[in-house]
This record gives structure tokens, sequence and C-alpha cells, in this order.
């Protein structure tokens, strides 16, 4: 009952609001046309007598019809029609429901210019670059961290940098190219705050003549200063200290100090930069001198075939296992000499002292049911020392340019290394001391010169380049002393010119190269009586090639052929023999490579031939001690032929909407030799030599990576997966083994933001490899190895970054220290002027590392001693 | 206590005016978008320039972009000023460089963060027979995602209010509307009969000349009126397939929120910024 009566009451309120309200209603309706009765585009609106505000409006259909309501009590009503042909015409009308037509005259709006902006858009500039503005927040100490957060750009320890996965070309400082390749100094040192903007020139053509002509994909960058850090010298300074926190330290001192200095000047037509490095910390000083980029041309490599039994390199940081004491002089310098040319010198001083401690165990195959079991334990000692300069004149001009490089490289070093001989043939704790000389002296010098000739260019590069090494093996064990001696040579000079056509979708590309390569070898060994002990020989190589390159490009299509010929004449002249040997080949080596891209997805597939004469292994007919158990001799009367055919496709995948990202891979190569070397063992010893025998080695590869991002926490997965099969012949105490070897690996990580100030990442990988002879697949062993990696990165203020890891890594054969178990501390804060870094390493304590791997059916396991737990603090300041 | 904890919260909530470009994106190579190839679709008698989220509105180096309206015989269009300058340098550059291959991404681009893309800035909007048709230029590295949709125009649902204010010189009335998850606020000069107004905006009785969302995340705002005949220009069709608004929608959100993250598969940064779209749905 009290519903209805509610209802009521509603619907009796609800009728009287609807007929006040439809009393104040006012409908208006008309017709908007031209003078010739044709219907226009326009809008009607309703404004009160008196007052400037719109009431209410409407559209007029496609006919002209319109039909406006207006809703209020003035006693008169101003309707206009508005539209863009006529601008608006007004008429006062009573308000009340009526008809009202306009009839409009086509003269277009009327509009008076206004602007509240006094300068026009700013005219002309014609600066091709990819001008970025500033990235920087004040956490940034150099420009290398301000690099690293531009899209695309990623910087190494080194100091390398790529863009979109390209390593840079060029890092110009000002736009001069001060520091060359070696550019890792500028990028891990030049303070942020001192570079105003960064420049990414993509498709840079470095050589002036060519800009506009010839095509170039490289990307450089090029650091603009800000005017406030030109011409004053900027000192910058690093210091610091630590200690092992462990009772033994095996590996390092126990006291820990690292430190730098550098000073830096930048001016418009001269440029200095300064640095001093040191510590004992385990950090590669010489990383940030490393070169980037190669310089192209030849480079002389002597033959050297010796070398000493040391503890190699696990796959681990450095910072883990390397025992040093570093120092690092760098001076470099650039005059500008004119607006286009430049004179600059780097040199780059390094001294070393390396220790090194290992283990190794060899299970050698010998035959079917006798394998060789070798523990050599290590102790080394090494000492480099090296000198590098490098003379650079350049003139970068709009009609030409020449680049002339002077290179002068010596290194002066040595390395001893004791081991304990333990085998199953015999030796039981033999001592062996090896003593290796090995110094190193060349002088490289590269010419490129490039003049236009109207629209074309013709270029001219050429380097030649001297080597030298006379480097000595000394080796003592409990009863004899084996001395053996190489004085090796190199001489190589090189000589291209080129030409380019390009035709619509059509690039041709002609290059002639000469080159010539002599090495000479004086070797003598002493210390046993062998009848055939010393040599003394050149071998040379002089070539002519003929390299042509043709793409054909369209939006979806790729397609490239690369048909190089070569002329090959290769001389053995060996002066203890007095003979001497040439022989000539023609070699056609084409390639051809064919990419279809749609969207989202990329196909490719491409194949290869390639043919080689002659092998730097079998000249030599005197023997020659390559390490302390191992003689060689391998001279041949026939030339080694090596031939190599591939065929590969490939896949990509990228969907950016839904993260999605994969790349797949599948690879067969084939390789014929018509040479074997064998291998005979005698207890310990292994000589090695090179027999007439056809023998083909076949390899199927397979790899494939995904990965897919999610919105939720900003995560983003990854995993991989490859397997590889090979099959080849092995010449083990005159008998033939096919060997065969299966790997396969896979993994996969994540990445997650659950905050903005917390990022964990987690990565792992498994591997299994194992190596047989067909039948006998049971007796060879399955090595399996696997690692895990967990890392957090917390900023819990702007000022303040955390870093922790931890990390297993296993092999399943090892007889102990099967795990590895690392963990690392980092903590970095931004204290003023200065920079705190704070780093506890190997919190675990680790003392050890092992590894196993397969060669060919041998397996090898290493053991290497590690740095113990230790904390270092480093303190950076900007002196200057 | 807890009153000034909320009130603490609410101080560092409160969103930054005249905020700058969303994500740090890359602008598109001009090659890969079909610049060069771009077509006279119409002429123009009037343009209307705004500034879009100026800090100080009569200096053009502070603006995100400078947007310019077109109005034609047959269509309107609302694109960037900006790059409109920068693109006519790069034709002339390309005329006067027939053979480089060597290209630049953008020549005297002014505005604030200049080099970095919004579609704010990039997409074009034409405005034809009551429908709208997005050009939604994609940045760099995903040229290929390019594409335009088309919806009905204005889709925006106004109330007019009895305010007024003069904005570049002609007096204007405000209006409210709801758009897609924004209140807006807009100004209009009923004295302009134009039903128009930058970006997406439009359906009110006079030309909007200055239009922004309650929040102040984004504010157009008239700068300048000129009359004179320009040609109308419009990428080709062939590098704008058809799509879905939700579609490309979803892609510019996607770019916005994560350009960093999605390179983190080839170059392992894990970069992501913070996106407030203009729309939210």
């Amino acid at each position: 009952m009290k519903t209805i009566i509610l209802t009521a009451v509603f619907m009796a309120v609800g009728s009287l609001f609807v007929s006040t309200h439809l009393s104040a209603q006012t409908r208006i309706t008309g017709m908007v046309k031209d003078q010739e009765g044709k219907p226009v585009e326009a809008f009607i609106s309703v404004m009160e007598k008196g007052s400037d505000m719109i009431s209410a409006f409407a559209d007029a259909d496609s006919k002209g019809h319109y039909e406006i309501e207006y809703e209020g009590k003035a006693d008169s009503i101003v309707v206009s029609a508005g539209g863009m042909s006529f601008g608006n015409v007004t008429k006062m009308v009573a308000n009340r429901s009526q008809t009202l037509d306009f009839i409009v005259a086509e003269e277009g709006i009327e509009l008076k210019n206004v602007s509240v902006v006094a300068d026009k858009i700013r005219q002309s500039g014609d600066t091709i670059s990819y001008l970025v503005s500033s990235y920087s927040d004040q956490n940034d100490r150099t420009i290398g961290e301000v690099l690293k957060k531009m899209p695309g750009i990623e910087v190494s320890n080194s100091g390398g940098i790529t863009y979109n996965g390209k390593s840079i070309s060029k890092l110009y400082i000002e736009n001069m190219d001060m520091l060359q390749s070696r550019y890792g100094l500028a990028t891990n040192n030049i303070n942020a705050n001192d570079v105003a903007s960064v420049q990414v020139l993509e498709n840079h053509q470095s050589i002036k003549t060519l800009q506009g002509k010839v095509f170039s994909d490289d990307v450089a960058i090029n650091l603009k200063l800000k005017e406030s850090a030109k011409g004053t010298y900027a000192i910058n300074a690093m210091a610091g200290a630590g200690t092992a926190l462990s009772s033994r330290v095996n590996v390092g001192d126990r006291g820990l100090w690292t430190g730098e200095l550098i000073g830096m000047y930048f001016a418009k037509t001269r440029q200095n930069m300064m640095l001093y490095g040191t510590n004992n910390s385990g950090d590669d000083v010489a990383e940030q001198t490393k070169s980037q980029y190669g310089e192209g041309g030849s480079v002389a490599r002597p033959l050297m075939p010796m070398n000493i039994v040391m503890p190699s390199t696990p796959d681990i940081p450095q910072k883990r296992y390397w025992d040093n004491r570093s120092h690092l002089l760098s001076l470099n310098h650039l005059e500008k000499m004119g607006k286009d040319t430049e004179l600059s010198l780097n040199i780059n001083y390094i001294h070393d002292d390396i220790g090194s401690v290992g283990e190794s165990e060899s299970d050698i195959f010998v035959s079917q049911d006798q394998r060789l079991k070798l523990r050599q334990t290590m102790t080394a000692k090494s000492r480099r020392n090296s000198l590098d300069a490098q003379l650079n004149y350049m003139k970068n001009s709009e009609g030409i340019y020449i680049s002339d490089k002077l290179a002068y490289q010596k290194k002066w070093d040595k390395d001893l290394s004791d081991i304990s001989l333990t085998s199953n043939v015999g030796n039981n704790g033999s001592h062996i001391g090896q003593m290796f000389e090995r110094p190193e002296f060349s002088v490289t010098n590269r010419l490129h010169i490039v003049n236009s000739i109207g629209e074309h260019a013709w270029s001219v590069n050429s380097s030649a380049a001297y080597a030298q090494k006379p480097n000595t093996l000394d080796v003592e064990n409990d009863t004899a002393r084996y001395v053996q001696d190489i004085m090796s040579r190199c001489i190589t000079a090189n000589v291209s010119t080129g030409y380019s056509i390009h035709y619509d979708k059509f690039t041709l590309d002609y290059n002639i190269v000469g080159y010539m390569d002599m090495k000479n070898i004086e070797s003598d060994f002493q210390g046993m009586m062998l009848n055939d002990n010393v040599n003394d020989l050149w071998y040379n190589i002089y070539e002519l090639s003929v390299y042509q390159h043709y793409t054909y490009k369209t939006d979806r299509w790729f397609t490239s052929l690369d048909l190089p010929i070569r002329l090959e004449s290769r001389t053995l002249d060996d002066k203890i023999l007095g003979d001497s040997d040439s022989y000539t080949h023609l070699f056609l080596s084409p390639r051809f490579d064919l990419y279809y891209e749609r969207r989202n997805l990329t196909l490719g597939a491409g194949t290869s031939y390639y043919k080689n004469v002659g092998d730097y292994g079998s000249i030599y007919k005197g023997y020659i001690m390559t390490d302390y158990r191992t003689f060689q001799r391998s001279y041949m009367d026939k030339q080694a032929e090596q031939e190599t055919m591939e065929a590969h496709v490939k896949m990509t995948y990228r969907n950016v909407l839904q993260s999605l990202f994969a790349n797949a891979n599948a690879s067969i190569s084939r390789r014929n030799n018509n040479l074997m070397y064998g291998y005979r063992y005698e207890g310990v010893t292994v000589s090695c030599e090179a027999i007439e025998q056809n023998t083909a080695s076949d390899v199927l590869s397979l790899t494939g990576d995904i990965s897919k991002g999610m919105d939720f926490w900003h995560t983003t997965f990854k995993a991989f997966a490859n397997y590889r099969y090979g099959t080849s012949e092995q010449l083990i105490q005159g008998e033939l083994f096919d060997a065969r070897n299966r790997s396969c690996s896979f993994g996969g990580g994540f990445t997650i933001t659950p905050v903005k100030w917390l990022n964990v990442v987690y990565s792992g990988g498994n591997s299994i490899s194992r190596s047989f002879t067909s039948g006998h697949s049971e007796s060879f062993v399955n090595v399996r190895s696997s690692s895990n990696k967990i890392a957090m990165n917390i900023y819990p203020t702007s000022l303040l970054t955390l870093t922790a890891s931890v990390e297993d890594n296993y092999n399943n054969l090892t007889e102990s220290d099967r795990h590895s178990w690392f963990s690392d501390v980092k903590m970095k804060y931004k204290w003023g002027r200065a920079d705190l870094e704070l780093e506890l390493n190997n919190l675990f304590n680790q003392t050890v590392y092992s590894r196993v791997t397969y060669d060919d059916l041998d397996v090898h396991s290493s053991i290497w001693q590690l740095r113990p737990r230790n904390i270092l603090m480093k303190v950076r300041l900007k002196l200057k | 206590m807890r009153k000034i904890i909320i009130l603490l919260l609410l101080a560092l909530s409160i969103p930054s005016f005249a905020q700058n470009k969303q994500g740090e994106v890359y602008e598109p190579l001009f090659t890969k978008i079909g610049l060069l190839e771009k077509v006279v679709v119409d002429n123009t008698s009037i343009r209307i320039f705004y500034a879009l989220n100026a800090i100080n509105i009569k200096d053009q180096e502070s603006y995100i972009d400078l947007g310019m309206l077109q109005i034609g015989n047959k269509m309107s269009k609302y694109s960037s000023a900006f790059l409109a300058h920068s693109d006519s340098l790069l034709i002339d550059w390309r005329k006067t460089h027939p053979k480089a291959q060597a290209l630049p991404s953008h020549l005297d681009l002014s505005g604030r963060e200049g080099g970095l893309w919004s579609e704010y800035q990039y997409s074009d909007f034409f405005v034809e027979d009551g429908k709208l048709t997005e050009w939604a230029v994609m940045p760099r590295f995903f040229e290929k995602d390019c594409a335009r949709y088309t919806e009905p125009y204005p889709l925006m649902k106004w109330t007019i209010q009895k305010e007024s204010a003069v904005i570049c010189g002609y007096k204007c009335q405000k209006a409210t509307c709801h758009f897609r998850g924004r209140d807006f606020e807009a100004w209009f000069a009923p004295s302009i009969p134009i039903k128009k107004g930058p970006w997406k905006f439009g359906g009110l009785p006079g030309l909007i000349l200055k239009v922004y969302d309650k929040d102040h995340l984004y504010t157009f705002e008239c700068v300048r009126v000129e009359k004179g005949r320009y040609p109308m220009v419009q990428y080709p069709k062939k590098y704008f397939p058809v799509q879905t608004r939700d579609k490309i929608y979803k892609t510019q959100v996607k770019i916005n929120e994560s350009y960093g993250e999605i390179f983190a598969f080839s170059t392992n940064r894990k970069d992501f910024y913070e996106y407030d779209p203009l729309e939210l749905e």
C-alpha cells in the first residue's frame, strides 16, 4: 500500500515538473540555404537578448534543416546561423516557438589575424645530427652513465658503445677524434656535467668528400661540451683501499689498493687527456685503453708455434681470480692544424705483475681401452710490460681525405711456470720448470686516401707492417734441460682500391686488393739428441683479389651476392735443405644471402663456399718443442687443402604489442681436408705429425631464443636452447677413430621490477655434452654443468644504490668442489662532490672454482684458486 | 598525525603542470614513414596554431609542440607545426643531396625535448564528412607499426557554461565534457564559426581556442590565427594500413610505457616510465 502511495506522489510531482518545463521551452525550426536555394553546412545557436553567452546550439542537417530548443524566460532571443562558408548571420526574434529560415551569402568568414608569439619559427639550420637533449640526472658522474640511459645505447665496462646492437664507428669530442679506437677513456672519464649534449650521428660518413655520395650505415657519437668545460684543465681522482677478510690468502695481496688520476683539457684547437691508474684488487686498469674497433688493413703476425703451460683463464669474472699489481699510464694529445687537419698522438704504457695458481686434469683418449691420465699442478708468475704509441695525421676536407696512422708497439713479457706432474704412466709428482721469454716488437703504417671526381669517388687504402718475436722457451725437469729458441719475423703489406655504382635498387661494389705476407722462422732446439732440430725458412704469400659485391633491395626483399676471385701464390724456401717450392692457385669463394621482411617477421637464408690451400702447421722439417711435452715436425710435400661449405636459415619474430620476440637459426657446415694430424703418445710426451689422408668433418647447429614481456611488475621472461652435433675423424697411435660430439644447452631467466626502487634479475643455464666414438658411446662420460645467478638492484634514495648477487656454478665430474657459490655486495653513495663505493667481494669465501670440458675425445678438468673474501672502499672526487 | 600523512600523500600526488613528453621514445626515421612521398589532398584558407603544454606561452622553445589546425575546403587537419617545419627542411635537404643515403632525423626542430616521439606530436588528424582519421606515426624502430583508424567526429558531448574569458584576442565561452576517462574544460570563440579545435576536440558552436583536462596534464592553447593559402598534405596510404582504434591505442600505450623494456631483448635495458595518456580508454 505504502509503495502505491509513494509511486502516486512521485508521478504527480514528476508530471508537474514536466509541465512547468514544457511551458518554458521554445522550439525554433527552419532552413539554412544559400542564395540559389541549396542547403549549406551550418550550425545554429541561441543567445538571450542583451547577453553574449550562447544558451543552446544545434547543427543543420544535410538538407539544410535545423531544429533548436531554448529554455529560458527572456522576451527576445538572438538566433545565429554560423558556417565556414559564410560566417555568422544573426536574427533577433520574440521568445516563442516558430519557423525561421536563413538565406546566407558565401563570403568566407571574417577573421582577424592574431598572434601571441612574437618570433616565427627559426629558419634554416642544416645540422645533420640526431640531437639528444640531456638525459643526465645529478647522480651521473661520467658521460658513459648518461649514454647508458639513452634508448638503444649500451656501454660496456671498457667504455665501448653500441647503438641498437651495432658498435659505433667513432667517438668525437667537439667533433675531434683524439682517442681514435681507444675511446673508452672518454666514456669512462669525461664528467657528465661538462657535456652539454650528446649527438648520435646515424648513417655517419666520416669522410667529408664522400658525404652525400657514398652510403654509410655507421653510427658515431659526438660529445658537445659546455662552454664552461672548454679551455680549462679538469682533474678527477679516485683512491681506494681494502683488505682480504680470510686467514688464508692464496691469490692476491692481503692489503688491497686502487687509484686513478685523470687530467683533461679541451679547447678549440687542442685536446689533451692523461691518465694514471694502478691497483692490485683484480681490476683490469688497461681495459679502458683497449681498442674498440679494428683499424683495418693488415696486421703483421709472426709465427710462434710454442707456448708455456700455465693455468688457463676461467670463464668467471676476472676480478675473482686475477692476482695482479698493475700500472697504466696513458697520454693522448690532439692539435688542430687548420680547418680540416688534425694531428694526434696516443701513448699507453702498461706494467703488470701477475700470478696464477691452478690444477688441471686431462683424461686423454689413446685407444679404445687405454687412456692417458695427467694431473698438472701449476704455479705461474708473469711480468708484462708493453708500450704502444700511435701518431695520426688526418686531412678531411670537401675535396680530399688523407689519413695516415703510424703505430709502434713493444712488449717485454716473461712467464715462469712450475708444474708438478702426476700421470698413470709413471710420473709421480715430477717437477718441471718452464721459463718463456717472449719479447715482441712491431711497427705498422696505415694510409687511406679518398679523392672526389665529380659525383664519384676514388679511394686507395694501403698498409704495411713489420713485426718480430725473438722468443725462448726453457724447460727443466728432474733429469734434463731443453731450450727452444725461435726468431720469427713477418713483413706484410696491403693495398686496395674500390669503386661503387648505385642504380635504383641495385648496388654494385668492386674492390681490387693486393696483399703480401712474408714470414721467416729460424728455430733451434737443444737438449735432446734429435737429428732434425733446426729450421730456417721463409713462407711467403702473394695475393691479388677482385671483390665483387652485389645487392638488390626493395621494401620487403634484400639479396646480396659476393663473388670474390683470388689469385694466390705461396712459396716455401727452406734454407737448411736448400729447397724451394712454389704453388699458385685461383679461388672463387661465393656467398649468397636472401632476406624477406614483412611487418613482424623476418626470414633469411644463405650459403657460402670457401677454399684455402696451405697451412702454417705443415712447413717444418725440423722438430720444434711446442710445449714442455709436445714435439712437432710436420713437413709435407703436398700442400694442405681445406674446403668449407655452409648453409643456414634464420627467422626473427617481433611483436611489440605483445612484447614477444623470438629468434631461431639452423646451420649445417662441412669441412674437407686433404691432410690429417696424427698423435703418438710415449709416456706423457706426445708427438704430432701430418699425414696425407682425406678427412671430413660435419657440424649441425640449432639455436633459438624467445623473450616475452608482461605488464605485471614489468616482468620479462627469456629462454634459450642450443643443440650442436659434430662428427670428425681422429688419428691416434696410427689408428683412425670417428669422433662424435653432441652438446646441448638450455636455460632462461627473468627480470621483475615490483616497485620502482627494486629490480630482481635471475638467469640460469644448463649444458650437457659428450664425445664418443661410434659403437663405444658407453665408455665416454657425460659432462654436465649448470649455473644459476640471482641479482638485486635496490635504489632506496636517489643518492644510494645497492647491488647484491648470489650465484652457483656446478659440474658433475670433479672429485670435490662441484658447486662454487659466489656472492657480492656493492654500495654506491653520492656524498656532495664525492662518490663513495663499498664493495664486499666473495662473501662465501669460495677459494676454488672448477670446470670440465671436452676437447675432441679428451676430457679436461681445471681447478683455479681464487681471491678470498675481501672488502674495498673507493672515493671519487672531481678536484678541478 | 594521520592527517599530516594524508596531506603529505596528497601533496606528493598533485600532478605537475605542463608536463614533459611521456616515455623516452625516439622519433621515427622519415624515410620509413613515407615523408618524401606525401601528397597534397586539399588547400587551406585558415591556420590556427596551438601551444601544447607551454611553460611560457610567449616562448616557443618552452612548448612540447606547436600544433597546427588547417581548415581546408573539403577537410581539416591537425598536426605538428614544429614537425612540418623540420619536414620541409628535410625535403629540401633531400633535393640538394639526392644521392645521400645518410639522412638526418630532423632539421631545426623546435620545442622542449625535440627528437623524442609522442603520439600527441607525431599523429596527424584529418576530419572529413563527420569522420576523424588518426594517422598514427610510430617511433624509431617501430615505423612498420604506423597505421590509421577512423571514428565518428565529434564524439564529445559538451555542456555549455556561462563563463567567459579572452583568449588570443577573442572572446571565448566555457564548455565542459567527459571524454574517454577524463574531464575537460574548453574555451570556444562564438565569433569564429568553425566547429573544430586542436587534436580530436570539436563540436562547439565556435572554434576551440583553449582546452585542458581537469588535472592540467595536457593543455592546448591558441597562440596564432592566420589566413592564407597553403597546401594540405597527407602521408601515402601504403605506409598506414587501416586498423582498429583499440589496436593502435594499445600499441601507443605499450610503446610509451616500455620503450626501454622492449629493447631489453637486444640491449638488456630495463627502463620503464610512468605514462599518463590523454585518453584513458
